[in-house]
């Protein structure tokens, strides 16, 4: 029988596991895990803020701030919004399906993809659902038919799933880039291309 | 050679163009499909600065990172100068699209007297700015931009970096 164990990258047999005995490789696996926590972490507080205000409300606590916060990216009409406690989330139905859609596909992405792979997935993977959300956009929008709750929220999470599978390599880069120029901005004294950005950015790419 | 300041220059333009389509009534509509309109900003950041990059130099994700702050930033400041220049003039025009917006998305549905009453507050409010109001929706819209033109500038830059990979 095979089998499996929890590494970083998510649930892989053993017998595919090997040792990580080279110290880049190491550092790299834990700039991967750490960028991939302060994702999740930073998307759940997302998350957590524009649901806030139906809390905030119901406790009697004022929740303006939030509601205008998210003013200028949504038009936050009431028929359109969740609500919880009688009370609207800060963005319509569409928006939060995306964000939830975001967190969920950060949340399970190491299941069905390695930290350690910074390739992005075929463009397809997002032309599709972009294409069905604008069809459900665009039919209400032209006067053709009235879209629904479902299938705003449908649509809508199937854009943040997929948007999270090309976000998350993106954003492992990202962080594999700072931690490399923090690195070597550490370590040079006196900095090996004179502490310049320009040469900074040549020895990054040279890395990669 | 690049340094900090060839970020300031695609970013401001970027951050201009994001703010006028912003501002514009109709144009700003473009922000109804999951802030395309912002994202688009940050997308366009990294197309500009592509196009000052020499051919033989690599983007990086970092460019993109920072590109889409700065755009975020210079768009948020160039939509309050607007807002405050020229949103009391407009600011009726705003407000009959945003009811032709509201009919057209509720349909037969008629439009709730709160949110009319809502909507009315809002443009006389546009039409005699506060400087308190005005600083903190400043503050805001800076937070709330840059989180979303980082994420445009981000995916924008990984998508020519995978390209020039694949053409190579």
């Amino acid at each position: 029988m095979k089998r499996y164990k929890f590494i970083r990258s998510g649930f892989r047999p053993e017998s595919e596991l090997t040792n990580d005995t080279d110290p880049r490789q190491k550092r790299e696996g834990m700039t991967s895990v750490g960028g991939y926590l302060l994702l999740l972490a930073l998307a759940f507080c997302f998350d957590l803020l524009f649901t806030m205000p139906p809390f905030l409300l119901h406790f009697g606590v004022a929740a303006d701030l939030i509601y205008k916060f998210f003013q200028p990216v949504c038009h936050q009409m009431d028929a359109r919004s969740f609500h919880l406690f009688g009370y609207k989330l800060a963005v319509c139905s569409r928006c939060a399906s995306i964000y939830y859609g975001l967190t969920f596909g950060i949340a399970v992405y190491p299941f069905f993809r390695s930290l350690r792979n910074v390739s992005m997935p075929g463009l397809i993977y997002i032309a599709i659902p972009i294409a069905t959300l604008a069809a459900d956009f665009s039919v209400n929008f032209l006067g053709i038919t009235q879209n629904t709750f479902l299938s705003r929220s449908i649509t809508g999470g199937l854009l943040g799933v997929s948007t999270a599978f090309f976000f998350v390599p993106v954003w492992i880069s990202l962080m594999r880039e700072f931690s490399q120029g923090n690195h070597i901005r550490k370590k040079s004294a006196p900095a090996p291309f004179g502490g310049s950005r320009s040469a900074r950015r040549e020895f990054l790419i040279n890395e990669k | 050679m690049k340094n900090s300041s060839t970020y300031f220059r695609p970013a401001l333009f970027a951050g201009l163009i994001l703010a006028v389509i912003n501002f514009v009534p109709g144009l700003n509509l473009v922000n109804c499909f999951c802030c395309a309109g912002l994202l688009f900003g940050g997308v366009l950041a990294v197309v500009f600065f592509r196009m000052d990059l020499p051919q033989e130099q690599q983007m990086l994700n970092i460019d993109g990172f920072y590109l889409g702050l700065w755009t975020g930033i210079f768009a948020a400041g160039f939509e309050t100068v607007l807002d405050i220049t020229i949103g009391p003039f407009i600011a009726d025009v705003k407000f009959r699209m945003l009811q032709n917006l509201m009919k057209r998305l509720l349909g037969n549905v008629q439009i709730p007297s709160d949110i009319m009453d809502q909507l009315s507050q809002a443009i006389a409010a546009a039409k005699r700015p506060a400087l308190l109001d005005t600083l903190l929706s400043f503050f805001l819209i800076v937070i709330v931009y840059s989180i979303f033109t980082i994420f445009g500038a981000l995916l924008a830059s990984a998508c020519i970096q995978k390209r020039r990979a694949n053409r190579q």
